[in-house]
């Protein structure tokens, strides 16, 4: 029934100990128990949620996600889990699924800000730093409930409020031998302790607290028990837990010792990931053109097939959180551009062209910046025929064609927002509009190809942007 | 390495994964512009789904036949 929770340790068990904190909440406690587990100042945290919030709303979905999906402080199934697998035997599923399932719609959410950008890369960066806080957090002793029941003697972690410790022994400790192992001691000195509460965690401490002096570091776990009863966690009702996990420890035998890390599966998978991008960068700069978005879609190849070999041999969960981080990489790197030769110079000008011999002929190329281009005063007579090639990376691109000129524009933008007289488009978009002015056909022909990786380009007419041009020169 | 029960999550996930490279090759080499994506996705999505149900139920069989 719970043999997944056997697996090796990945980021998965990093996020199930999370717990929504108590003493550090504003809200819900979600940022709180966030900022303990991986040992930071919560402001930081708080900082980071409203940046997110405010670019496009993503800060709001995450700590919503957190809200619903971790498990308050001392308690072991989070809001979701209850609500769905009420009383179900394993919860882990259900989370899994949720969790993909929040991950899609902040994803969905996020695509809704692609005019912006800035909240995709956001919430990418920050994903990607969670995980990599995490990763690092096992290298280092953890300050969650591990902390108390792992390593003896050791003093409570100050950080770890110890009502969590309760939550975290019934959560974990069943189905892991490293853990069975420190937790049996605990139950078996509850045993020794006097008959009259076998099996009453509270009695325990209480009887604990006074014969201290001879015992070992399980006793200290008692003790700790007590104090925080009377103090921070003076709530009767949650015992009962305590005591479905004590009848718990009795129970299991391993039938046979899991070796914790048993699989190579996960880290040879991620060298066969480093090698195949050296490869992929050596062909790169070897001249062939390379998009951008394939070195990442080729480590999610291989991530792909890792677990595929993992679904009959070894163990390669972990590779999914890789995978996950790759796919949300792989969306934005594909739609912002086709390869990383950008130019990045900053500019910001108006550029007047007034007469034919002003029209450049060959295709301008801008970097990041506001650039317009103004022709209101171009005369073109019916037989001109002229075009405009003009490409930039980064900002606003803004083309100002005169009133009676019939005008072609074929736009497209890698991530951005296009506004061609009356016609919008937004995302990732190639379009082409055909606009005649307000004279109908005649008075010259304009092509304009303009493309643009990301930003909005804005194509009007003389006469419209007429105000707005004043107000510019202002 | 010795073979062990169907680990769906894998599968489900190694699927997902090659599948999301497969579309991207795709569209990149012009076999399938950006529209085919809204006929692949949700094929993808659904035959990866049946397959990830398929193996579950297969190995709540052989769970049961123990």
């Amino acid at each position: 029934m719970n043999e997944k929770t056997s697996h090796e340790a990945g980021v998965g068990d990093d996020l199930r100990s999370l717990r929504r904190s108590r003493d550090e909440r504003l809200l819900a406690g979600v940022l709180g128990g966030l900022a303990q587990r991986l040992g930071i100042d919560p402001v930081i945290l708080r900082i980071v949620t409203v940046v997110l919030a405010i670019f496009g709303g993503v800060g709001i979905m995450i700590y919503a996600a957190g809200w619903l999906l971790i498990p308050d402080d001392g308690e072991d199934r989070s809001i979701a889990e209850k609500a769905i697998a009420r009383g179900g035997d394993s919860p882990e599923p259900a989370t899994i699924w949720l969790a993909a399932g929040l991950g899609l719609a902040v994803l969905l959410a996020a695509g809704g800000t692609f005019s912006s950008g800035v909240g995709t890369v956001l919430l990418v960066l920050a994903v990607a730093g969670v995980v990599v806080m995490l990763r690092r957090g096992d290298d280092v002793p953890p300050r969650d409930a591990h902390a108390d029941t792992t390593t003896d003697g050791e003093p409570l972690g100050s950080d770890a409020p110890e009502t969590q410790s309760h939550g975290d022994l019934l959560n974990e400790a069943q189905p892991d031998p490293d853990l069975l192992d420190d937790a049996r001691p605990e139950a078996l000195s509850d045993g020794d302790l006097p008959d009259d509460a076998p099996s009453d965690v509270a009695g325990v401490a209480d009887d604990a607290v006074p014969a201290g002096d001879d015992r070992d570091s399980t006793t200290t776990d008692a003790m700790s028990f007590s104090g925080t009863a009377a103090t921070a966690w003076p709530d009767p009702p949650d015992w009962p837990d305590s005591d479905v996990g004590l009848v718990d420890f009795d129970m299991p035998e391993p039938s046979k010792p899991v070796k914790r890390s048993g699989s190579h599966l996960g880290s040879v998978t991620l060298s066969a990931v480093a090698v195949a991008l050296g490869i992929l960068a050596i062909v790169d700069s070897a001249g062939a053109a390379v998009p951008a978005a394939g070195y990442v879609v080729l480590a999610l190849t291989i991530i792909g097939l890792g677990l595929l070999i993992g679904t009959w041999y070894g163990r390669s969960r972990g590779l999914i959180a890789w995978g996950l981080l790759a796919t949300f990489i792989a969306l934005p790197a594909t739609l912002v551009g086709d390869t990383l030769d950008w130019d990045l110079t900053g500019e910001d000008r108006t550029i007047t062209i007034d007469q034919l011999v002003e029209v450049p002929q060959d295709a301008a190329s801008h970097g990041m910046g506001r650039v317009r281009y103004d022709l209101s005063e171009l005369e073109l007579s019916d037989t001109n025929d002229i075009a405009l090639e003009i490409s930039q990376t980064v900002g606003a691109l803004q083309i100002i064609v005169p009133p009676d000129v019939d005008v072609t524009v074929n736009a497209t933008t890698g991530m951005g927002h296009i506004v061609a007289f009356d016609e919008q488009a937004a995302g990732h978009q190639d379009i082409t509009v055909t606009d005649l002015g307000s004279d109908g056909e005649g008075g010259g022909q304009l092509t304009l190809d303009l493309s643009l990786q990301l930003g909005e380009i804005t194509i009007e007419r003389a006469d419209e942007a007429g105000a707005e041009g004043q107000r510019a020169l202002r | 390495m010795k073979r062990h029960d169907i680990d769906v999550a894998s599968l489900v996930f190694g699927l997902i994964f090659l599948g999301v490279s497969a579309m991207w090759s795709l569209v990149e080499v012009d076999v399938m512009g950006i529209p085919g994506l809204e006929v692949a996705t949700p094929v993808l999505l659904v035959s990866i789904g049946l397959a990830g149900l398929i193996a579950s139920i297969s190995r709540m069989r052989t769970k049961q036949d123990d």
